[in-house]
């Protein structure tokens, strides 16, 4: 199985050789991700298919500092935008939709509008700040939840703490989080 | 802020923030499976010990130990003993689970973790269970702003517009539950938030509902919990004093009650929201719920908490 380098180096010479190898190495990985926004698995290759697509697109001169990092981060937006695109009336079990759910006295249910992007760095930059001031552990869960939106039960098999716990843990950052955007004027 | 625009804002973290997750998920979890391995191993060994120990006692007590070790316990008696034990860990509540989980160790979490993930493992246990004989009795009650209704499969009745009062009570064996995954009946509060009801729109509606029946883990009876009381913060359970101060084990009322079948096996989970058990204080919290889905394993307990359960408000008659 390929390295990170050689993958980026198969990219950088433009060898389709690259997507196979990303294919190989992270497929299984990238669906795993997938499966947690998404339940249906005609839906998820297909989003996978967009990731591995998006990254032939990926400028060669400036590689992704972490591969793996780069490709979840583009399968959680492209599975994000799918989900929307296609599950707006309809509410589809999965674990995306779960942590939805939590974040309810987070932020609000309507969608959201197309002017807000500058907003959304702005809270993105925010949300940066926030969690560098969080310990460690706490902000890993957080992330593990409501980035890569893990299921608690495997948060806490991963983390080794207590189902309870994890949900402790989030609920309380979640309500910290919520005092912090507060403060910064922005209100769910 | 939106939710869409917290999730999206969510995806332009640190990576930093994403390289400690991502060195945790794979870590760790690696580091875990050998622990699983070890403790099959420690098992296998431990049952391999036992036996010896059983044949060498009947070789000591005289006679031909194969022999006498078969016959030492009649077969049927040896088919109780494990149907029972089969049993009991299948109606394990989640509070003793709660309980067990209050050791971060290895082996409380992977037993939780174990019990909410593992879809091979929802397989096994029934299997098990048909072998044991076990009789397969699930149900799972959701409740609504206007009475009962049941949750059955990906797509639950009343999101086809069925009247919730006309809906019955219905068993819904666990298969057809199975679907939503990490399913493992009556083991672990995930399995109940994994259970997702209606569309946007009915539980928006939900929202606008009075009361809710609550009930706990241990508990065998159940109660009314007036919804705004429900979704207030979790402080407000935890200082409260009764009847609101939800505790695992006990169930209280608002104005009214019902006596709840006495075999009722429960475990309470939100429609939406979160429930999260507070062990220092024995409490649940209960945030942002609008609704309780309510796990009754015993399909005669079933019928009697439909027989005995009425509506609060009476818009379900």
């Amino acid at each position: 199985m390929s390295d990170d380098g050689s993958i980026l180096k198969l990219l950088h010479d433009r060898d389709e050789q690259a997507v196979a190898a990303v294919s190989e190495k992270y497929g299984a990985y990238l669906m795993k991700i997938a499966s947690n926004f998404l339940t249906d698995r005609s839906d998820r290759e297909e989003c996978v298919n967009d990731v591995y697509l998006r990254f032939w697109q990926e400028d060669a001169a400036t590689p992704p500092e972490m591969l793996s990092v780069y490709l979840v981060s583009l399968t959680r937006e492209i599975c994000i935008d799918y989900y929307r695109k296609n599950h707006r009336k309809k509410r589809i079990p999965s674990e995306y939709t779960l942590s939805l759910s939590e974040i309810s006295d987070l932020a609000a249910d309507e969608d959201s509008q197309p002017e807000a992007q500058l907003e959304r760095l702005w809270l993105t930059g925010v949300l940066n700040r926030y969690f560098r001031t969080r310990p460690k552990e706490v902000r890993t869960v957080f992330v593990m939840r409501y980035f890569y939106m893990d299921p608690v039960s495997e948060i806490a098999k991963k983390t080794g703490y207590s189902v309870s716990k994890i949900n402790t843990m989030l609920s309380r950052e979640r309500k910290r989080l919520k005092s912090c955007l507060g403060q910064e004027g922005i209100e769910g | 802020m939106k939710k869409d625009e917290f999730m999206d804002a969510m995806g332009g973290l640190d990576r930093e923030f994403l390289k400690e997750a991502e060195h945790v998920r794979r870590k760790n979890g690696k580091g875990r499976k050998w622990i699983g391995f070890a403790g099959l191993a420690a098992a296998a060994v431990l049952l391999v010990a036992g036996s010896i120990f059983l044949i060498r006692r009947n070789i000591i007590s005289g006679g031909s130990p194969v022999a006498e070790t078969g016959s030492s316990i009649p077969e049927d008696t040896a088919g109780e003993k494990l149907t029972a034990e089969t049993e009991q860990t299948e109606t394990k509540t989640f509070s003793e689970q709660a309980d067990q989980s209050e050791d971060p160790g290895v082996t409380a979490s992977e037993s939780e973790s174990r019990a909410a993930e593992s879809t091979e493992d929802t397989q096994q246990a029934e299997q098990t269970e048909a072998e044991s004989g076990t009789p397969d009795r699930f149900g799972y009650v959701g409740l609504y702003d206007t009475g009962i209704c049941y949750i059955r499969g990906t797509e639950p009745a009343f999101a086809e517009g069925i009247s919730l009062r006309e809906t019955m009570l219905y068993p819904a064996p666990c298969e057809s539950i199975y679907e939503f995954g990490k399913i493992y009946p009556g083991r672990s509060m995930e399995i109940i938030r994994a259970v997702t009801v209606g569309t946007y729109d009915e539980h928006d509606s939900l929202t606008d509902s009075d009361w809710y029946l609550v009930s706990t883990g241990t508990t065998d009876e159940i109660g009314y919990v007036k919804k705004e009381d429900v979704a207030n913060a979790a402080e407000t359970f935890v200082e409260a004093t009764e009847p609101w101060q939800l505790k695992a084990g006990a169930v209280y009322y608002t104005d009214r009650s019902c006596s709840a079948p006495h075999t009722a096996e429960t475990v309470i989970g939100p429609l939406w929201g979160s429930v999260n058990p507070d062990m220092e204080n024995q409490v649940w919290k209960l945030e942002g719920v609008s609704g309780i889905v309510v796990y009754i394993k015993d399909l005669d307990a079933l019928e009697m908490f439909r027989n005995t359960w009425q509506p609060r408000n009476g818009r379900a008659g």
